[in-house]
């Protein structure tokens, strides 16, 4: 790994590959940060049917595959490695990882958001012991049991899907009384015999001794708790922006949910030289292909940032050798 | 995959009680792709590492996994002198894994 690049991107879900990918085809010298675990959601999505160009579907981590080898293609460099640390040394940013600091002109942050959780207590300890968040990694424990599903997106109709092949029945435990998942997927769900869809309801207690047996669910119209028996509790309740790394280090600001405020339609943070793309600053829309939009709006942004700033940055190369 | 020795129910007896110092097991199944986030985590930290690292794929041999209650991959388990000291579930940094070594070496 070089240690000074023109920009470095972190993350590597469609907004961070697509901006790396725009990046080095325009002659910047481009690292990709892609994080402990890179892809992003994709990667735990089976079959994404809804992005263009790929009319029979493609699978989620071929797509992240095809992008990632795309960036490299034009010269970006990828390294799973994850960020602790983003410094400000004006006009550099300063990026450190797990053993090595990376000095960069731009910085485009695409770090994308964690799965939620439901805040139950026992959650933690029972994940990994019938609590998951991934049914294709996971849909294999539970062939032939009953498992439950909370959520009422896109992604809890796909982990319910997918279960439903496996498990002997699942049950689709939604808060509100419609899904917010695309018609598609809702109707799929609903012609599924071995689905059975519980709206207006939540799940208020996981219960079993060190696995989940069963979970105690309330009905939000009558107040009435019952108990489903069920070996398995799959959560797909949403996602929380990943923007700790930008927001402590009052490099963005972000709104209540923490998501990372940008100037209008584009990618640009309150700190120059700083962008940020995808689902840390999308609360709204959240598909691979706007975040890949997204990721382009950054890339174009911080390359008119770097020929803006170029005599600024000839200028600073003894105050590089300063700091570092 | 595998990146490390396979480990099967059968076998786990003799290795874990054969090997002295700390063993982990890397429980993981085809087409998990955190499970494959592990294990390139697992391949670059574990030869710096005092810790015999096997695996096991749990659609395979879903025994082992059983004894242990792993409901969930990826996941570690770790062992020394044949008793078992913790089961970790999840994605982890590089970190992490150097941490729990440490803790439990």
């Amino acid at each position: 790994m070089e240690t000074t690049y023109d920009a470095v991107v972190v993350g590597s879900g469609p907004a961070g590959y697509t901006a790396a990918l725009y990046l080095a085809r325009a002659d910047i010298s481009t690292l990709v940060l892609e994080g402990a675990t890179p892809g992003g959601c994709l990667m735990s999505t089976s079959d994404v049917e809804n992005y263009p160009g790929f009319d029979e579907g493609v699978r989620g981590p071929e797509l992240i595959g095809a992008m990632r080898r795309q960036a490299a293609r034009f010269g970006a460099d990828l390294v799973a490695r994850e960020v602790a640390r983003i410094e400000r040394h004006d006009p550099w940013f300063l990026v450190a990882t797990e053993g090595d600091v990376v000095r960069a002109r731009v910085v485009v942050v695409a770090t994308g958001s964690t799965p939620r959780r439901l805040g139950l207590a026992r959650e933690l300890e029972l994940t990994g012991r019938g609590v998951s968040t991934c049914a294709t990694c996971d849909g294999a424990f539970f062939v032939g049991q009953h498992v439950i599903v909370v959520g009422g997106g896109d992604s809890a109709m796909e982990e319910a899907l997918q279960l439903a092949r496996l498990s002997a029945t699942v049950t689709l435990v939604h808060r509100r009384s419609s899904f917010r998942a695309s018609p598609i997927m809702a109707s799929r769900v609903d012609a599924n015999p071995r689905i059975s869809v519980l709206t207006d309801t939540v799940v208020t207690a996981l219960n079993g001794e060190d696995v989940v047996e069963s979970v105690d669910v309330r009905d939000l119209r009558t107040g009435a708790v019952s108990t489903i028996a069920a070996a398995g509790l799959f959560v797909a309740v949403g996602h929380d922006p990943q923007s700790d790394l930008v927001s402590a280090a009052g490099l963005a600001e972000v709104d209540e949910a923490g998501y990372v405020r940008v100037r209008g339609r584009s990618s640009l943070t309150g700190t120059p030289g700083l962008f940020a793309c995808g689902d840390v600053i999308d609360p709204t829309y959240r598909q691979a292909v706007s975040a890949a939009g997204s990721g382009c709006v950054a890339a174009l942004d911080a390359q008119r940032h770097l020929q803006d700033t170029t005599v600024e940055f000839a200028a600073s190369s003894g105050v590089l050798h300063a700091i570092v | 995959m595998p990146s490390f020795d396979p480990i099967t129910a059968a076998g786990l007896d003799a290795v874990v009680d054969a090997a002295s110092g700390l063993v982990a097991i890397d429980f993981w199944t085809p087409g998990c792709t955190r499970c494959q986030a592990l294990e390139a985590v697992l391949t670059e930290v574990v030869p710096d590492q005092p810790v015999v690292v096997f695996q096991s794929n749990v659609a395979e041999d879903p025994e082992l996994a059983a004894r242990y209650r792993v409901m969930s991959v990826p996941a570690l388990a770790f062992y020394r002198d044949g008793e078992h000291l913790r089961t970790v579930f999840g994605e982890k940094s590089r970190a992490d894994v150097v941490a729990l070594i440490e803790e439990l070496s």
